[in-house]
């Protein structure tokens, strides 16, 4: 089996908004990637991101995560009018630092359901409980429309600051 | 393809595995470790460490855990490396069973931003184990341009470590 990366799309902010879009996405891949190296000028450790497939603001998301930030632990969410995403920094973390995440999609041309796993670690020079978070999520979006869209925001209506950065990548398998 | 190999070195026993000059050209930086420790231990951990020119010298990491039975979260600040955890089997551990540590660094040439990096790994010994998701953060804005990976013991010469750069659109 071998494995193609494209990069699809880059957006990296020179000034602070509470969200960003990339659409016109490409059909002709199997999955979709995302990196994303986010700040939010929210002033809590460890706000989160939201994230709507083609405009969708129907309660069609849920998802279900592990964290540790200290302590450790597992919950869901369900019917909610976004994918409530990874974590990312805040302005109440180390200053200039930004979060490591991931948001995978898998066969997001199917016309199955999309389901979605992320990773993000938010650092912060800290050891005390609740002030860093690591997390996995799998997330689900019922929906059977093929990805064309993604809008990703601050998820508290804050906004997004310089130097926030988000890679959209095509993956396509072959020889399986 | 927007992944391009920029080294690849193994396990000699005797250090820590260095990467040098790394090129500047890409967004973001991968390492693969295929690896087991040389200590006398079911266990090895993960040590690593990424700057360049003035780089930061003391770092802070947070791991989450699991064994098996619990999860858990612990964390470091004030260490001279960043620790990942027990990522790798070691030298009591049954022959042949090797450790996964995927390490990501995003937007590694960026000089307005500290450095937050990733680690995803672990590793199964047939009723034992260990998954781990970590991350660590170096204080240190200038871009990377060195780094190295190191376990107790060292890592043997069965272990490869890649290092990968990856561009964007």
């Amino acid at each position: 089996m071998s494995i193609f990366l494209q990069p699809l799309q880059t957006v990296t902010l020179s000034s602070s908004t509470n969200s960003i879009n990339f659409t016109n996405i490409p059909q002709t891949f199997t999955d979709l990637k995302i990196e994303i190296s986010a700040r939010s000028d929210r002033a809590i450790n460890s706000p989160s991101l939201g994230i709507k497939f083609n405009n969708d603001s129907a309660s069609n998301y849920s998802k279900t995560v592990i964290y540790g930030n200290g302590g450790a632990g597992s919950y869901n969410s369900s019917n909610n009018n976004e994918f409530d995403g990874p974590s990312i920094t805040g302005s109440s973390d180390t200053a200039n630092t930004f979060s490591n995440s991931v948001v995978y999609i898998a066969n997001y041309a199917n016309s199955n359901y999309k389901s979605i796993i992320t990773d993000s670690v938010i650092e912060n020079n800290s050891s005390t409980s609740g002030t860093y978070l690591l997390e996995m999520m799998a997330g689900l979006w019922r929906n059977t429309a093929a990805i064309s869209s993604i809008n990703i925001f601050e998820n508290n209506g804050n906004n997004l600051i310089s130097g926030t950065k988000f890679s959209l990548y095509g993956v396509l398998r072959s020889g399986i | 393809m927007s992944m391009y190999p920029i080294a690849s070195a193994q396990g000699n026993g005797s250090g820590a595995i260095y990467f040098n000059n790394i090129p500047q050209n890409f967004t973001h930086l991968q390492v693969r470790i295929f690896g087991r420790g040389g200590t006398a231990s079911t266990g090895s951990n993960i040590y690593t460490n990424w700057g360049g020119s003035g780089s930061a010298t003391t770092f802070s990491d947070h791991i989450l855990n699991g064994n098996g039975s619990t999860a858990s979260s612990s964390a470091n600040t004030g260490l001279s490396y960043i620790f990942g955890g027990t990522m790798f089997p070691a030298a009591s551990s049954t022959a042949n069973i090797m450790g996964v540590c995927i390490i990501d660094i995003l937007d590694y040439t960026n000089t307005n931003k500290y450095k937050t990096i990733k680690m995803l790994g672990g590793n199964d010994q047939n009723g034992s184990g260990q998954v781990i998701l970590a991350s660590g953060l170096i204080q240190y804005s200038g871009a990377i341009t060195t780094g190295y990976v190191d376990t107790e013991g060292s890592f043997t010469t069965s272990t490869t470590v890649q290092l990968y750069g990856i561009t964007t659109a």
